[in-house]
């Protein structure tokens, strides 16, 4: 078994998702690789430590304030947001808004008409003899499986992640996540795969469009 | 046991989250204290583990079973209603995260990390006393810290399985994402923390 195996087998042993083979090539290894079974104990640790932080109670009185909650929701006197009730619920709640703030909602139609009036405009330029631009096919799409591929993908583009060069370096060998920070901001440009440069956050979100775990990736990493 | 007592429905301690469910549909008010009651403390945990605010966490967790209450019809009993009130609780957690700027009361990682130095030790000394509530206390600061500088998908995955211990079946229910990707994330994010607690990990797995 590589290192690269074992790192990734580590999480499955301690959930007991692994199979009885793949538990005991592990085993098998750790007991080979003094850096590996390092990395198994420490990451043992970490997740023992997670299991012990201490529980919060809510404390007494808190079915009286659910209840309290629910009579005034009932009467009205408590305005529950549609925050989980889904889009269309979240659209209605939307035309509401509109309907209670006329002087919003002309402000809103008149952006919508200045954005529509430019975009007709824009056609109406390309029809006069320019072909417009095709959108760059993404970099990196999911695998069938769910399997997150985005960072072999983004690796393979030349972006730089703390996280995907953490997963990547082998063990006993991994620099500093400073490193790639300062790396990652110090290389604005990237290649991609034509083999031109692109700015790396362009070719980030690019790169990574088809890629579920990465479409809501906008929080900088680290 | 008799025929009778074999047709009588199963107590409200001993029914199931989705029996439950199916009394709090039909109205009973008995049903839905005992769902409260079996609850209560999962979910304010999993907020306050999201915000890191105990007192909006409890706002927040009655928020949840508030909701649950209104919108009882529209939960399927095909699907398990922990997961339901999960997702519910973790939406509500992250919208409230949204919400604020920045959080409060996490103080900075780095911060904590310096303050404990070489001569501390925050797992030397095991003993019951006056300063080991103290030193647990600055351990949860300090993992919980840890915790938030992760980014958002990978926070939301550690929070689900190793602060609450929910399945990964449970996880990709929650969080709506592949098995595929709930396992690297669990992978990706424990590594990071790993890395980022390193210090007081090392000098556990010493003592």
């Amino acid at each position: 078994m590589k290192c690269s195996d074992a790192k990734r087998l580590c999480c499955g042993h301690l959930d007991g998702e692994l199979s009885c083979a793949e538990d005991e090539a592990l085993q098998e290894h750790l007991r080979e690789c003094p850096a590996c079974a390092a990395q198994a104990e420490q990451l043992g640790a970490c997740v023992e430590l997670l299991h012990g932080l201490p529980d919060v109670e809510p404390g007494p009185g808190f079915y009286e304030c659910v209840r309290e909650k629910i009579r005034a929701a009932e009467a009205g006197e408590l305005q529950v947001m549609p925050e989980t009730l889904g889009g269309r619920a979240r659209v209605r709640a939307w035309l509401d808004g509109l309907r209670l703030r006329p002087a919003m909602a002309a402000g809103l139609w008149l952006l919508l008409g200045i954005v529509l009036g430019g975009g007709v405009a824009h056609l109406a330029g390309n029809s006069s003899g320019e072909a417009p631009a095709t959108e760059p096919a993404p970099l990196a799409v999911e695998a069938p499986g769910g399997d997150d591929v985005g960072g072999d993908a983004m690796a393979q583009a030349g972006v730089r992640s703390p996280f995907w060069d953490l997963e990547l370096d082998e063990p006993g060998s991994r620099s500093d996540t400073n490193r790639f920070e300062s790396e990652f901001l110090l290389e604005p440009y990237v290649q991609d795969r034509q083999g031109g440069l692109v700015p790396a956050g362009m070719d980030y979100q690019r790169g990574v469009a088809g890629d579920r775990d990465a479409q809501d990736d906008v929080y900088p990493v680290f | 046991m008799t025929a009778a007592e074999q047709n009588q429905p199963p107590s409200l301690a001993d029914a199931s989250d989705e029996e439950l469910m199916e009394q709090i549909v039909a109205g009973s008010e008995a049903a839905f204290a005992q769902l409260v009651r079996r609850y209560q403390g999962k979910i304010t945990n999993l907020v306050h583990r999201f915000i890191h605010d105990r007192e909006q966490a409890v706002e927040i967790a009655q928020e949840v079973f508030l909701r649950v209450y209104l919108h009882r019809k529209r939960y399927r009993p095909s699907g398990r209603f922990s997961t339901w009130i999960y997702t519910i609780a973790a939406n509500l957690a992250k919208n409230e995260i949204r919400r604020r700027s920045r959080l409060r009361g996490v103080t900075s990682l780095d911060k904590l990390l310096e303050a404990t130095g070489d001569s501390g030790g925050f797992f030397a000394d095991k003993r019951p006393g006056p300063d080991q509530a103290a030193h647990q206390h600055e351990v949860e600061e300090i993992v919980m810290a840890a915790i938030h500088k992760l980014p958002p998908k990978y926070r939301d995955v550690i929070l689900l399985r190793d602060v609450q211990q929910l399945t990964y079946e449970e996880i990709e229910q929650v969080l709506s994402i592949p098995g595929g990707t709930v396992r690297s994330r669990i992978n990706r994010a424990r590594t990071a923390l790993k890395e980022m607690l390193a210090p007081i990990l090392r000098r556990r797995t010493t003592s």
